[in-house]
């Protein structure tokens, strides 16, 4: 049942959550973060949307997404334990510095990499799990 | 000292655990679950009580900064972790299948009541035939047979 | 032969890769996206059999064993992948199980094919392999996790009412034996320090005995509720019949077995010598497992309850061998522990095999009851299908020349030598009660009057269902003929697990690391 006060609220407090999302999952590595939490958050945003706007509508904007972005995570993380083989070993963490032009530099790493797919798998999968228990138990047959 | 407090806790959350997982009501048995998941998760974070002051990966003890004396090992903080994780997903499951039971016995299709089930939830209603994953392909069969007699 | 120890790890990559590819090609329901998800998961299962048979080759055929330190940590502080025979094998068997049951579901699935069977068998697969090869006690949690997850929403995929009842009770009792399990490894590491099992087997001699007592009971417990040991199996009759006969098929085949590799693995190496003092309780709880599965399978009625009873019975005997694991005869010590593992060999392949016969004459009939007026018949109706699960059911009781007489030739054997002749007598008995329970499913199923059924809708593929029933048939006919090879391995295996102090030279912990400046790894 879509909410008014909530629809009004979600439209300042969605943005802010996917940022903070971006944000933890950025900081991870030495702080507190990571992508489980990022994911979480994320998952929290889709949540405010299901209630301030009902799961049918939520459904219809990301349902057909939900299963492709949890393959594709998979497919990052393995990506990055497969990318340190040539490097080591299975899952050895490696990391490059790109110049971003003047004092920059962009450091990234495979454990970064590793997360995004983290990431992207939580978000999907708690998002749709959270997607199917709004969905009102009537005894329509799957 | 500590270990005593975390010893008397985890016993009284299993207790508690124990008795919700005993009841006929499915929530209270997920309410159980979740607790006994909680219950040994505390146990582990017991245990890394007695590994205070050994962090595993430091080694060069005497040159580092920080006071050694006051880390707790992580280890057994990433274990609580990975175990949390794997029981959220588990309890999310469980609901999933009881939110799916109740839409099934809100549309008639009665799953729970079944005579020779010994692990049924309620308490059976009425006697039914034993064959409950076929029955469905057996009321085709059976209404193809009536169709078929019609026929003739 | 020095071989990458890196392929380790694509027994799990691989079967993740798979999954993740089918779960990308699933954007909503149609027949094309079920075609994609066919050919992956075809074609991961038979690279995961291809690296299957390599690591088989290397370790049980090379006599060698595998180590993997994932990212390059040294020992008790990574994980540590490893493999050496009886890894391999069960490793091997899982492959072979999962290409013939791919192809199995491809002929037999109804509409659950759509709702993702593919993505989720792979990722069982990856669940099963990883608790194969692991090598700490918490990542033989994480994967035991792993393979319960997908099997969960593989029982109860499709949410018939049945099935929902049964997955309750299976998700119940399996979480409760996993977090026992969980618990198990908090008081290990809280006392012991590690959770590495090389470091482990290293240790654990110092620990005082309550504690070895208390930890080998409480991984008894945990391990023999998820292997359906004696008093903890009833979780199994109540939920193996409700799902799809394929899902039930590579449940019966597999997942008990994880259990028992875990005992395998895990007695040996950190309690050789409660194997010794134990012997009277294991095989006890052997022989009544045996019985009790073999009398609840005359109790009950429909073909694939009888089946998932004898998968108790069958596990009875394949403890048998690990109770006898200490005794030897005068061939080798532990020729116990060789006949058990060739057991698991020629269990997880013909109740397989059997399963799927069995689902795929329920499925041809429609109903899987055993009382006259149902079942019946399908010797005329199709005779293929009658001519292998007839193969199958007695290589299961164990008529020669199948590969359930030698493996049941070599449990008794060492039992008689062993001088333990009540456990030999138990397991004859429960043989022969066996083949009265297949005569009983051959007479009320298979031949007798054919039954006047319209059949259902929708009727398996023949060819597609019967086939990879008969691949099965023929291995398991081929291992009975030609059991030296195959007994050669499984001694290798054997003596493999049995050997402590190779597996703690192949992981080799340390006990002082290097330092670890933060700087050499930013």
């Amino acid at each position: 049942m879509p909410e008014l006060y909530l629809a009004l609220l979600d439209r300042i407090l969605t943005p802010i959550l996917f940022v903070l999302a971006v944000v933890f999952l950025i900081v991870g590595h030495n702080e507190p973060g990571g992508g489980f939490i990022a994911g979480l958050v994320v998952a929290t945003a889709f949540l405010m949307q299901i209630l301030a706007r009902g799961d049918d509508f939520v459904r219809k904007l990301i349902g057909i997404y939900l299963q492709p972005t949890m393959g594709a995570g998979l497919i990052i993380a393995i990506f990055s334990a497969v990318l340190s083989l040539p490097e080591g070993g299975f899952l050895y963490g490696v990391w490059w510095k790109i110049p971003l032009g003047g004092d920059f530099v962009l450091e990234i790493g495979s454990p970064t990499l590793f997360d995004i797919g983290v990431f992207l798998v939580v978000s999907a999968f708690v998002t749709s799990y959270l997607l199917e228990l709004s969905r009102p138990a009537t005894g329509k047959r799957r | 000292m500590i270990a005593i407090v975390f010893a008397i806790l985890v016993a009284v959350l299993m207790g508690c655990a124990a008795y919700l997982l005993l009841q006929r009501s499915p929530v209270r048995m997920v309410l159980g679950l979740g607790l006994f998941t909680h219950a040994v998760n505390l146990l582990v974070f017991g245990t890394s009580v007695n590994h205070r002051g050994q962090p595993p990966v430091v080694v060069d003890k005497a040159s580092y900064a920080g006071d050694i004396s006051q880390f707790v090992d992580p280890l057994p903080q990433a274990l609580i972790l990975t175990a949390i994780v794997i029981s959220f997903g588990i309890v999310a499951f469980i609901m999933a299948l009881l939110h799916r039971r109740h839409s099934l016995d809100n549309a008639g299709d009665n799953c729970t009541d079944r005579i020779d089930d010994p692990f049924a939830l309620e308490a059976p209603s009425e006697l039914q035939p034993v064959d409950e994953d076929y029955e469905w392909l057996e009321d085709l069969v059976l209404k193809r047979r009536l169709e078929a007699k019609e026929d003739d | 032969m020095d071989v990458n120890a890196n392929w380790l790890a694509a027994p799990i990559a691989f079967p993740l890769i798979g999954a993740a590819l089918s779960l990308l090609a699933s954007t909503r329901v149609t027949r094309r996206q079920t075609r994609t998800q066919r050919i992956i998961a075809a074609l991961f299962s038979l690279i995961n059999l291809g690296v299957a048979i390599f690591l088989l080759s290397v370790t049980a055929i090379g006599e060698q064993r595998m180590t993997l330190q994932v990212g390059l940590w040294p020992a008790p502080f990574g994980i540590t992948l490893f493999a050496d025979g009886l890894s391999a094998i069960m490793l091997t068997l899982t492959a072979l199980l999962m290409v013939c049951l791919v192809f199995y579901a491809m002929g037999t699935l109804d509409e659950r094919e759509g709702l993702n069977f593919y993505p989720l068998l792979l990722f069982l697969l990856m669940g099963v392999n990883g608790a194969f090869v692991a090598g700490d006690l918490f990542n033989l949690y994480v994967f035991f996790e792993v393979l319960l997850m997908a099997s969960f929403v593989l029982l109860s995929l499709g949410g018939r009412p049945g099935q929902v009842n049964g997955g309750l009770r299976y998700v119940l009792l399996n979480l409760l034996a996993s977090t026992v399990f969980l618990a198990t490894t908090g008081v290990v590491y809280g006392v012991l320090g590690t959770l590495n099992l090389a470091h482990l087997a290293a240790r654990i001699d110092a620990a005082p005995d309550s504690l070895r007592v208390l930890l080998a009971g409480m991984l008894l417990v945990a391990y023999g509720s998820k292997a359906g040991l004696f008093p903890l199996f009833f979780w199994l009759p109540a939920s193996y019949h409700t799902p799809h006969p394929a899902v039930t098929a590579i449940f019966g085949g597999l997942l008990t077995k994880v259990g028992i590799y875990a005992l395998f693995r895990i007695y040996p190496l950190l309690f050789p010598d409660l194997l010794v003092a134990w012997q009277p309780l294991i095989l006890t709880i052997a022989a009544l497992t045996m019985l009790v599965g073999v009398f609840g399978a005359m109790a009950v009625n429909t073909i694939r309850r009888v089946l998932s009873f004898h998968v108790i019975s069958q596990v009875g005997y394949m403890v048998m061998g690990l109770g006898l694991a200490a005794s030897g005869n005068q061939l080798m010590v532990g020729f116990g522990m060789a006949a058990g593992i060739f057991y698991v060999v020629h269990h997880m392949i013909v109740k397989t095999a059997l399963l799927m016969a069995g689902g795929a004459a329920e499925l041809t009939m429609g109903t899987g009851r055993l009382e006259t007026g149902y079942l019946g018949g399908l010797v005329k109706r199709s005779p293929a299908l009658a001519v292998v699960f007839f193969l199958a059911a007695f290589s299961l009781a164990g008529i020669p020349p199948s590969s359930g007489f030698i493996s049941k030739l070599g449990l008794l054997q060492t039992a008689l030598d062993a001088q333990q002749w009540w456990i030999a007598a138990v397991s004859l008995v429960v043989s022969l009660l066996t083949l009265m329970s297949m005569v009983r499913l051959w007479q009320k199923g298979f031949a007798g009057p054919m039954e006047d059924v319209v059949p259902p809708p929708r009727r398996p593929n023949q060819r597609l269902a019967i086939a990879p029933i008969a691949v099965l048939v023929a291995v398991s006919l081929s291992i009975g003929i030609f059991s030296g090879p195959f007994f050669q391995w499984s001694r290798v295996a054997a003596s493999q697990a049995l050997d402590r102090a190779g597996y703690i030279r192949a992981v080799n912990p340390t006990d002082e690391i290097a330092p670890i400046s933060l700087e050499a790894n930013p």
